[in-house]
C-alpha cells in the first residue's frame, strides 16, 4: 500500500466531524410536554432498534465516505499483484526529456508523467525490482531499486532539455532486465511520445532470447500546446570568426509559428542586436566586431510554453587570420577554397604560418603546423611518408585496392564541418604507429571503422579520446592528415558544401582554435586533450574522467573545458533540439514500433492517450 | 355589524376554533355555531304543535281549525296555521373528559387546547339539542366524575350547563371506567350519550364502559379530539417528550420518527374507529385546528336516527 500524496492523510482529521455530530446529537435535546406519548411509545417499540441501527449505519457510512475521500486525496494505490506472485523485474522508462518541460495549464507536463509513473510503481509488488530509466538523463546509472526507492527516485526526478531516445532506453531496459534474475520481466514506458523521442532510424534489432519481455506504454492524456524555438544560431556560417571583422549570425526559428518572430541577441550580458524572422523563420544579423578571444552569446525568443528551446546559445573562438603557405599541387578545388578564404580575409596567404601541402611533397618545407592531403598519384606515397616522418608523425599512408566499395564518413570532429554520410570512393590506408603510442587523434572515421583523417602533435586537443601527445620533450608541430586528395574521383568532399568549412576548420584547428561544436542536449561531449574539469553552464565544475567524454549535458548552455591549471582549452555549446511540427505519437504507434520483441506482448494502457 | 352566525361573511360552524375564539365568550361562540349549523340544516328536526311557536305555514285541508292564526288571516286575508317546536322524550348526555392531556395545544398562541374546543363543542351541542327539545345533561370527568348535571330542558338549563363548562378546570389522569359506569347507572332512560375526549386512555377499559352504556340501550357517539400537533410531530431533532398526565418521558428524534409516527397515529385512529364501530359506537374525529361543522353534523345525524 502506497500513498502518492501522503500529506493529504492529514485530512483524516475530518473524520472527527461526523463523530462529534453523532455524539452531540445524543446530548442536544429539548424538553416538551406531549400527551400522545402512547402513540410515540408504540412507534418507538418498532423503530428504536432500527433507528439506532440506522444512525450507526449513517455514522459508519459518513466515516467511510470521508475515509475514502481522504485515501483518494492521498492517492492510495494498492498493488495489483497478489502476495503469492513471484517478484518481478520491471524496467520503468520515464520520459523526463525536453517535451516534459512544456507548461500545460499551471504546471509542467513532467508532473503528469511523474504521476503516471508513480501510479505504475505503486501497483508493483513489495518484492519487485525496479530499474528506473530517465530518458532525459541517459548518462545516469539505473541500479535495481525496491518499490519505495523507485517512488522516491521518481518524486525527485527533474526534467532536462535532452530529447530522450526511447529506442535507446528500451534497448537499455531489455539489457538490464536480462542481466537480472527476477521473473517475470516487463518494461513500462511513460512518455509524452514527442516527435524526436523515436529516432527515424528505427529501433535496434531485438536480441534473441528465450524469455519475451512484455511492453506497456502509457502516455499522460495531455494536450500539449504548439511550440516554436530557435533551431539555429550560427556564427560566420560555422567558421571561427576573425578578430576585428564584422561577424554574421544566422538565426532560424522552427516549429509553430516560425515567421515574424522577434528575437534578441545577447553577447555576454549585453544586448547587441535584435531582429525578426522572415516567413521561413530565418534571419541574418551582423554582430559588432570582436577582439581576439571567445565570443559567447545567445539568441532569445519571447517565452512560450516550452521555454528550453526559446534560447539558443552559441560560442566561437575569435582568431586573427592565420598565415597559410600553399605548397605542392593543391588541385583546383583546394586552391579555390584557399583563394576564397583569402578573399574573405579569413586567411593570409604567405609563408611563416601553416603549411598546406598536397600532391608531391616539395623539398625544404618548414617544420610548421601542416594540413597534409594525400597525393593523387600513389607513386608519391614514399615522399609523403618521408614528409610525415620529418614532421614527427608516426602514421603512414599505404595504398588500398581500387575496387573496394565506397564508404561514407561515419563520424568526424564537428569543427571540421564534414557532412555526415559524405561518400569516399578511394583513399589510402592510414597505418597507425606499431607501438601504439603517440597515435594522435582520429578526427574522421569511415563507415568501415578505419580512420580517414588524423590529427597529430602540437599539443592541441580535439574531439575524441582525449589522448595527449607525450614521449618527447620537444613537441612536434600539429599535423592534420587526410587520407584522400581533394579530388572528386576520390570523394565527394571537393564538390560538397563541406569543402570550405573543412579547409577553414582544419586551418583553424592548426592555428590553435576552431568553431565550437554545437551539440544537442544529451550528446556526450568529447574532451580536448588535457581536460581535467568541465565547467557546466551554471558555473559548477565536474572532474573529467578522461575516458568517455562528458555525458551530463542535460542543461543547455556553454560548457567549458579546463586543464589542471584552470586554463580554458575549449568550449562546447549544448542546445535543446530544434522543435518540429511533427505530431506526437500515440501509445499504440510507439508500442507497434517496439513490438519486434520475440513473442513479446503489446499492452497499451487504457485511457492514456489514444 | 355582522351577525353572530356570520361574523366574517361565513357561518360560524365553518370557522376554526382559532377564528371562533375571536368572537367572544363560550356562550356567544356556542350560539354562533348553532345558528350557523341550523342554517346548514335548513330546518329544525322536530316541529309540532305542543309548546313553543316555531313558524307559520299555509293552511292545508285536514289541518285543525284551532291552529289557524286568525290574526294573520285578518292582516293578510289568507289562512296560516301556527307550528310549534315540540319537546321530545329524548335524553342526551354530554360526557366531557377534562383530564390533563386535554389541556394541551401544540401551538398555544394559535390553536385552542383540546379542552377549550371540547367545552365549546359541548356548549354548542347542548344548545342545539335543547333547541330541538331534547333534555340534555352534562357529566365532567377525569379520573372520577367531577361534575354532574341531570338532563333537563329550557334556556335556563343551557345557561347553567354553559357556566359549568366554563368554570371547569383541567383535571388529572383519565380513567373513564368509573365515570361512564356511574353515568350509565344514572341514565335510567334511553338516550344519546356523547363522549368528548382525546381518547388517550386504555382502549379496552373504555370499550368495556361504552359497552355497558350500549347494553343499557343508549346511542353513543364519541367525538375524538385531536390536536394537529398530535397527528403530525412538529419541529426537528432530538426532543425529550414528557406526558403531562403521568410524567413519563421519552427521547425521540422527531426528524426520524415523523413519518412513522403519522402512520402509527392513523392506524391508532383506525383502530379506535374499527373497535368502536364494532361495539355499535359511532366515532368521529375532531381536529381542533379545523371547523366544528362536521362534528355537529355527526351528532345531528345520530340524533336523527333516534327519531
Amino acid at each position: 500500500m502506497t500513498f502518492l500524496a501522503p500529506l493529504l492523510l492529514l485530512a483524516a482529521a475530518a473524520l472527527a466531524v461526523p463523530l462529534l455530530l453523532h455524539l452531540r446529537r445524543q446530548r442536544d435535546t429539548r424538553v416538551e410536554a406531549f400527551p400522545a406519548l402512547r402513540y410515540l411509545r408504540s412507534t418507538l417499540r418498532e423503530r428504536t432498534r432500527m433507528v439506532r441501527l440506522r444512525r450507526l449505519l449513517l455514522l459508519a457510512l459518513r466515516l467511510l465516505v470521508l475515509t475514502l475521500l481522504v485515501l483518494a486525496g492521498a492517492r492510495l494505490v494498492l498493488p495489483l499483484a497478489g502476495g503469492d506472485q513471484p517478484p518481478a523485474g520491471v524496467a520503468l522508462i520515464v520520459d523526463n526529456g525536453l517535451s516534459s518541460l512544456s507548461v500545460v495549464g499551471e504546471e509542467r507536463a513532467l508532473e503528469a508523467v511523474r504521476e503516471m509513473a508513480m501510479e505504475a510503481v505503486a501497483r508493483l509488488g513489495v518484492d519487485d525490482r525496479v530499474w528506473v530509466l530517465a530518458t532525459g538523463e541517459p548518462w545516469r546509472p539505473a541500479p535495481p531499486l525496491d518499490r519505495e526507492a523507485a517512488a522516491a527516485r521518481i518524486r525527485t526526478m527533474d526534467g532536462t532539455a535532452v530529447t530522450g531516445d526511447l529506442d535507446a532506453a528500451v534497448s537499455r531496459a531489455r539489457a538490464l532486465l536480462r542481466t537480472g534474475s527476477a521473473e517475470p520481466r516487463r518494461i513500462l514506458v511513460v512518455s509524452l511520445l514527442a516527435p524526436g523521442t523515436l529516432p527515424s532510424s528505427g529501433p535496434p534489432a531485438a536480441v534473441e532470447d528465450d524469455t519475451p519481455i512484455p511492453l506497456l506504454v502509457g502516455r499522460p492524456a495531455l494536450d500539449l500546446p504548439t511550440n516554436r524555438g530557435v533551431a539555429r544560431a550560427q556564427v560566420d556560417g560555422g567558421l571561427a570568426p576573425r578578430a576585428g571583422r564584422p561577424i554574421s549570425l544566422s538565426v532560424q526559428v522552427t516549429g509553430e509559428p516560425q515567421g515574424g518572430q522577434p528575437f534578441r541577441v545577447v553577447v555576454g550580458d549585453e544586448l547587441v542586436s535584435r531582429g525578426v524572422t522572415d516567413d521561413r523563420g530565418e534571419a541574418l544579423v551582423e554582430l559588432p566586431p570582436q577582439g581576439e578571444g571567445w565570443l559567447a552569446g545567445r539568441v532569445e525568443l519571447d517565452p512560450d510554453p516550452l521555454r528550453a528551446d526559446d534560447v539558443r546559445h552559441f560560442a566561437a573562438p575569435v582568431l586573427p587570420p592565420p598565415r597559410v603557405d600553399v605548397r605542392g599541387d593543391p588541385g583546383r578545388y583546394l586552391q579555390a577554397a584557399v583563394d576564397l578564404l583569402a578573399e574573405r580575409e579569413r586567411i593570409e596567404p604567405g609563408p611563416g604560418g601553416i603549411s598546406l601541402e598536397a600532391g608531391r611533397p616539395v623539398p625544404g618545407a618548414p617544420s610548421a603546423p601542416t594540413l597534409l592531403l594525400a597525393p593523387s598519384d600513389p607513386a608519391d606515397l614514399g615522399g609523403v611518408n618521408r614528409r610525415l616522418r620529418e614532421l614527427g608523425v608516426p602514421w603512414t599512408l599505404e595504398p588500398l585496392a581500387d575496387h573496394l566499395p565506397p564508404v561514407v564518413v561515419d563520424r568526424s570532429d564537428p569543427r571540421l564541418g564534414l557532412p555526415q554520410g559524405l561518400e569516399v570512393r578511394r583513399r589510402y590506408r592510414l597505418m597507425p604507429p606499431s607501438n601504439g603510442s603517440d597515435a594522435g587523434i582520429e578526427v574522421a572515421v569511415l563507415s568501415d571503422g578505419t580512420p580517414w583523417a588524423i590529427l597529430h602533435g602540437g599539443g592541441m586537443g580535439t574531439a575524441g579520446s582525449g589522448a595527449a601527445d607525450s614521449g618527447s620533450e620537444e613537441r612536434s608541430p600539429a599535423v592534420l592528415l587526410l587520407a584522400s586528395p581533394a579530388d572528386p574521383v576520390w570523394s565527394d568532399l571537393p564538390t560538397s558544401v563541406g569543402m570550405l568549412p573543412f579547409v577553414s576548420g582544419a586551418l583553424d584547428i592548426l592555428a590553435g582554435g576552431a568553431a565550437t561544436p554545437d551539440v544537442v542536449a544529451g550528446t556526450p561531449l568529447a574532451l580536448p586533450a588535457g581536460t581535467t574539469e568541465v565547467e557546466a553552464p551554471d558555473g559548477t565544475r565536474r572532474a573529467a574522467d578522461g575516458i568517455g567524454g562528458f555525458a551530463e549535458t542535460g542543461r543547455p548552455g556553454i560548457y567549458g573545458f579546463r586543464d589542471e591549471t584552470g586554463a580554458l582549452l575549449g568550449t562546447a555549446v549544448v542546445n535543446a533540439a530544434a522543435p518540429t511540427s511533427e505530431p506526437f505519437l500515440t501509445p499504440a504507434q510507439a508500442a507497434e514500433r517496439w513490438d519486434r520483441e520475440p513473442r513479446g506482448r503489446l499492452i497499451v494502457v487504457p485511457g492514456c492517450g489514444e | 355589524m355582522s351577525s353572530p352566525s356570520d361574523p366574517r361573511g361565513r357561518r360560524a360552524d365553518l370557522l376554526t376554533p382559532e377564528q371562533l375564539a375571536a368572537l367572544g365568550g363560550l356562550e356567544f361562540q356556542a350560539r354562533a355555531i348553532v345558528e350557523g349549523a341550523l342554517l346548514g340544516l335548513h330546518r329544525s328536526p322536530k316541529r309540532g304543535f305542543s309548546s313553543e311557536f316555531a313558524e307559520h305555514r299555509n293552511y292545508r285541508p285536514g289541518d285543525e281549525i284551532r291552529h289557524v292564526d286568525w290574526r294573520m288571516y285578518a292582516r293578510s286575508d289568507r289562512y296560516y296555521v301556527k307550528q310549534y317546536q315540540d319537546e321530545t322524550n329524548l335524553r342526551a348526555y354530554l360526557l366531557l373528559d377534562v383530564s390533563a392531556s386535554m389541556d394541551w395545544s401544540s401551538d398555544p398562541g394559535r390553536i385552542p387546547s383540546k379542552l377549550q374546543v371540547a367545552r365549546l363543542l359541548a356548549a354548542a351541542l347542548a344548545l342545539l339539542l335543547l333547541r330541538q327539545g331534547d333534555r340534555t345533561g352534562l357529566g365532567i370527568f377525569d379520573g372520577t366524575i367531577r361534575s354532574w348535571l341531570a338532563p333537563r330542558g329550557g334556556r335556563g338549563h343551557w345557561a347553567e350547563l354553559a357556566r359549568r363548562l366554563r368554570d371547569t378546570a383541567p383535571g388529572t389522569a383519565t380513567d373513564p371506567s368509573e365515570a361512564l359506569r356511574t353515568a350509565g347507572l344514572k341514565l335510567r332512560r334511553r338516550g344519546l350519550v356523547i363522549l368528548l375526549s382525546d381518547l388517550l386512555m386504555e382502549q379496552d377499559a373504555l370499550l368495556r364502559s361504552l359497552g355497558f352504556l350500549r347494553h343499557r340501550g343508549h346511542q353513543v357517539v364519541v367525538l375524538h379530539l385531536m390536536d394537529p400537533g398530535e397527528r403530525d410531530l412538529q419541529g426537528r431533532g432530538q426532543v425529550l417528550f414528557r406526558d403531562p398526565e403521568t410524567g413519563d418521558e421519552l427521547r425521540v428524534d422527531v426528524t426520524e420518527m415523523r413519518r412513522r409516527y403519522r402512520v402509527e397515529v392513523e392506524e391508532a385512529v383506525a383502530r379506535w374507529r374499527g373497535r368502536l364501530g364494532g361495539a355499535g359506537v359511532e366515532h368521529h374525529l375532531v381536529d381542533t385546528g379545523q371547523p366544528l361543522e362536521q362534528a355537529l353534523k355527526a351528532v345531528v345525524r345520530a340524533r336523527g336516527r333516534m327519531g
